[in-house]
């Protein structure tokens, strides 16, 4: 019935078949035993932050630790370490100071120099490394530390570059910034949140020097930022930008920022740019900082071909000082484009709306 | 079977041994690509479970996060779109905009929203960047600022979502049906690559499945298995479409599809590609092979990416009718998006492997196994084909889909443990078995069904679900 072809045929089928089922068992038992396995960890754990964690708190609270502390298996060391960073992220000053002096005692520092130098060791343990040295404080780690904001892995770099910072905001801010200029991967709210623990006072100066040195892309990426470098340095930094940059991305960025009336004439002249951002974000600065004789350039700019420099620039006329119930009336007569009444009466109806919310909720 | 049926039916050995040959070589290659793509997935996953794990850390919100427009098509959707948009509300992110837009439906769709939202009329002035049926209205309301409806006439699921990008105001839109329930984290998830890599257009999450899940006014507050077998099964295919397909292709950058009831993609991408098409049933599949095809043809570098983490809930179908039609659909989706999109087959990973892959194993896959089953078993009945060949060909098949289901299934536990009881796991092992013993060869005819329907150019519709309206998710996500 079977020519040879076929009959090798029938072997394959057949030992595919009862391999593929072999498989698939082995699978599912591997799968069993890693759910059991799983379950007995998390009642490993639970017992774990049974014991120390109330211990963990009462440190932080300023109790002595015990002369004997409770066992510690070394494969509890990891959870342990999570314990630890999570409450230290919540405390601040001296339980700070207590829970190191706990860390210390518990050896908490060899383990996570040992989880933060081994690549293999895998990125959890890794990570769990790199932000214990953070909160630990010491100068001696930042080779180390320094060493892992060159890996490739944004979250191992980022927990870095939080841990030298923790250690040494003034000295590393420049670093970081560096860093985040040559890491497209490092995202700027991520970034931004480590500033904002560094401190503006540590980052306000670097970030405005890289700032103005750099090329407009960098200025891009940069700007966003200014926000967590308050400063009195900073408005002038965005008051040069916008007088000195002919970058539309810069420009629409630094426009959105600017709060001073230094720059008002260039704003002006902004608002006929050719580039739509630029034109929308010029129409949102004239709303903060505009005057009276501002009122014909946004009406111009009601009637752009842009539905965003439209929307702005009636934001703007409602936010011009001295504008009342009687100058929208007034405005909406003088309108005679469709698209220039749409924007007002858009902007008019969400201002109602968020006002019929406030009164709401008051 | 009478008598003598079927004595006209001899084949030539030869033939016999050409057709085992090919039934062999499709199981086998095709079993191979998954196993490939398995072990990619494997890879992955393991960094994911790190991450999973580390989400225990202090989380990073400085709110630089880029604004997200959350585009909800409705057609009558009365029973679950207040929950589904309450759900939305929730979500844990510094600046999102939620747009449902009333795809003309019949029910009472709009007037739920209305009382349920507190929705006013709005005279807002509507951008068109791409063409859709005439808006009725945008409403807005004073509770919820950062929630809009668009009412618009009916024009299918495309023009619904063109209608939602026209409203949109934020730099990237969130493509999700009107049944998904979201997390609360999963925008956080969804949008991590984008913040990561300037060249991303568009990532996809996973899609599980919310049968049996006790869900409240939006919120998932248990997970479980669904009672219902046909459900159930559905999990394992889930399981097994965004775990190992989609994070395999990843890897590529070649993903050919990113599930309509949860996608994120850069508004301006979409705007400039053209929107959704609105003539095509798989628009979610077509939109991401034709943004793939104008990067490529532009040369530009880009990346298309899945992010197994960023999950969102769905209802799957419970009966054989609504199970039909939708996997009548999605064949003819598929095969669609493929034929519009023929130019991108040999350019690069999507071209020259996904491409060819999807045209070859999904697309016209279902013809060869159907054909494997019916000659192998009229060789069989008919005495041509020995019972141990017969049964050593039908252990193959099954075999090699039990092993795949049971691979998922691992690439779940190893990075997830979305079902937490041991009883689920049991469930969901022995829905591998079953889903080879008769759903998976019923799956086969309807794909078949929807190729004809798809080479005989019949028209779409929007899909129909039987909506339970218990305040869970309902729906019917595309292509898992």
């Amino acid at each position: 019935m079977f020519n040879t072809s076929s009959e090798l045929g029938l072997r394959v089928a057949l030992a595919l078949g009862l391999i593929s089922l072999a498989v698939a068992a082995g699978l599912a038992l591997q799968v069993l035993a890693m759910r059991l396995a799983a379950q007995r960890r998390v009642r490993e754990v639970a017992a774990l932050a049974s014991v120390w964690q109330p211990l963990m708190a009462r440190v932080a609270l300023g109790e002595v630790l015990p002369e004997v502390l409770p066992g510690l298996a070394r494969r509890d060391r990891g959870d342990l370490m999570l314990m630890w960073i999570r409450l230290q992220d919540v405390v601040r000053g001296s339980a700070h100071a207590n829970l190191v002096e706990f860390a210390e005692r518990l050896r908490l520092r060899d383990d996570a120099l040992r989880w933060a130098r081994v690549e293999r060791t895998g990125m959890a343990r890794r990570v769990l490394g790199l932000v214990t040295l953070g909160h630990l404080g010491r100068v001696e780690d930042t080779a180390l530390l320094r060493a892992a904001l060159d890996d490739p892995l944004p979250l191992v770099s980022l927990s870095a570059a939080r841990a030298l910072l923790q250690i040494d905001a003034v000295h590393f801010a420049p670093i970081m910034l560096d860093t985040f200029l040559a890491r497209p991967d490092w995202p700027a709210p991520r970034l931004g949140t480590l500033l904002r623990e560094a401190g503006a006072q540590a980052v306000a100066s670097p970030l405005i020097q890289k700032l103005l040195a750099g090329t407009a892309e960098q200025q891009q990426r940069l700007l966003p930022l200014l926000r967590f470098a308050e400063s009195p340095h900073s408005g002038s930094a965005v008051h040069r930008l916008v007088e000195g940059s002919e970058d539309p991305q810069v420009l629409s960025i630094a426009l959105r920022q600017l709060h001073g009336p230094e720059s008002l004439e260039r704003v002006r002249m902004l608002a006929s740019s050719p580039d739509a951002l630029v034109r929308s974000a010029a129409a949102q600065a004239l709303g903060r900082i505009g005057l009276d004789e501002d009122r014909d350039r946004l009406l111009r700019l009601m009637s752009d071909r842009d539905w965003w420099v439209r929307y702005r620039a009636a934001q703007a006329q409602l936010a011009l000082p001295g504008t009342n119930a009687n100058a929208v009336v007034a405005l909406r007569r003088l309108i005679t484009d469709r698209y220039a009444r749409d924007a007002l009466d858009h902007v008019c109806a969400e201002q109602a709306l968020q006002r019929a919310a406030v009164a709401q909720e008051a | 079977m009478p008598p003598g049926m079927f004595d006209h039916f001899v084949v030539d050995p030869v033939w016999i041994a050409v057709l085992s040959w090919l039934f062999i070589g499709y199981f086998a290659g095709l079993n191979s690509v998954y196993i490939i793509l398995n072990l990619a997935a494997l890879r992955m996953i393991g960094r994911e479970s790190a991450e999973n794990r580390l989400a225990a850390l202090p989380g990073y919100s400085a709110g630089l996060e880029p604004g997200i427009s959350i585009i909800v098509p409705a057609y009558n959707e009365a029973p679950t779109i207040a929950a589904a948009v309450h759900s939305m509300l929730q979500l844990d992110y510094p600046d999102v905009e939620i747009i449902v837009v009333n795809d003309g439906s019949k029910d009472e769709t709009l007037t739920v929203l209305k009382r349920e939202f507190d929705l006013q009329l709005f005279p807002e002035a509507y951008r068109v960047s791409l063409p859709v049926q005439p808006v009725r209205g945008l409403y807005r309301s004073p509770h919820h600022p950062q929630l809009r409806v668009v009412d618009k006439t009916n024009g299918g699921r495309s023009d619904a979502i063109n209608a939602g990008i026209n409203a949109s105001q934020r730099g990237l839109i969130c493509l999700v049906d009107a049944d998904s329930l979201l997390l609360r984290d999963s925008l956080r998830r969804l949008v991590r690559p984008f913040m990561q890599d300037p060249r991303v257009v568009a990532c996809g999450g996973t899609v599980r499945i919310s049968n049996s899940c006790r869900i409240a006014r939006g919120y998932l507050e248990e997970v479980d298995v669904p009672r219902n077998w046909l459900a159930r099964i559905q999990v394992v295919e889930y399981l097994r479409g965004f775990l190992y397909g989609r994070l395999g292709w990843t890897l590529l950058n070649a993903l050919p599809l990113i599930s309509g009831a949860f996608g994120l993609f850069r508004r301006a991408a979409v705007v400039e590609a053209g929107g959704l098409s609105v003539g095509t049933i798989g628009e979610d599949m077509e939109l991401v092979l034709r943004l793939h095809r104008r990067m490529r043809l532009q040369r530009r570098d880009y990346r298309i990416v899945f992010v197994p983490d960023a999950v969102c809930w769905t209802e799957a179908p419970e009966s054989i009718a609504v199970l039909r039609g939708q996997r009548k659909r999605w064949q003819r989706g598929l095969m669609e998006s493929l034929w519009e999109n023929r130019s991108l087959f040999g350019r690069g990973a999507i071209g020259a492997l996904a491409m060819p892959f999807m045209l070859v194993f999904e697309g016209l896959g279902p013809v060869v196994e159907l054909l494997g089953y019916v000659v192998m078993t009229l060789l069989f009945v008919t005495g041509q084909l020995a019972a141990p060949s017969f049964l050593a060909f039908l252990l193959m098949a099954l075999g090699m889909g039990i092993m795949l289901s049971a691979s998922a299934l691992l690439l779940e536990e190893i990075a997830f443990r979305t079902y937490p009881r041991t009883r689920h796991l049991g469930q969901l092992l022995a829905a591998i078995a079953v889903e080879n013993l008769g759903y998976r060869q019923l799956n086969t005819w309807w794909r078949i069904c929807g190729l004809w329907q798809w080479a005989t150019r019949r028209k779409q519709t929007w899909g129909t679900m039987t909506r339970r309206g218990s305040g869970s998710g309902t729906g019917a996500p595309r292509l898992p």
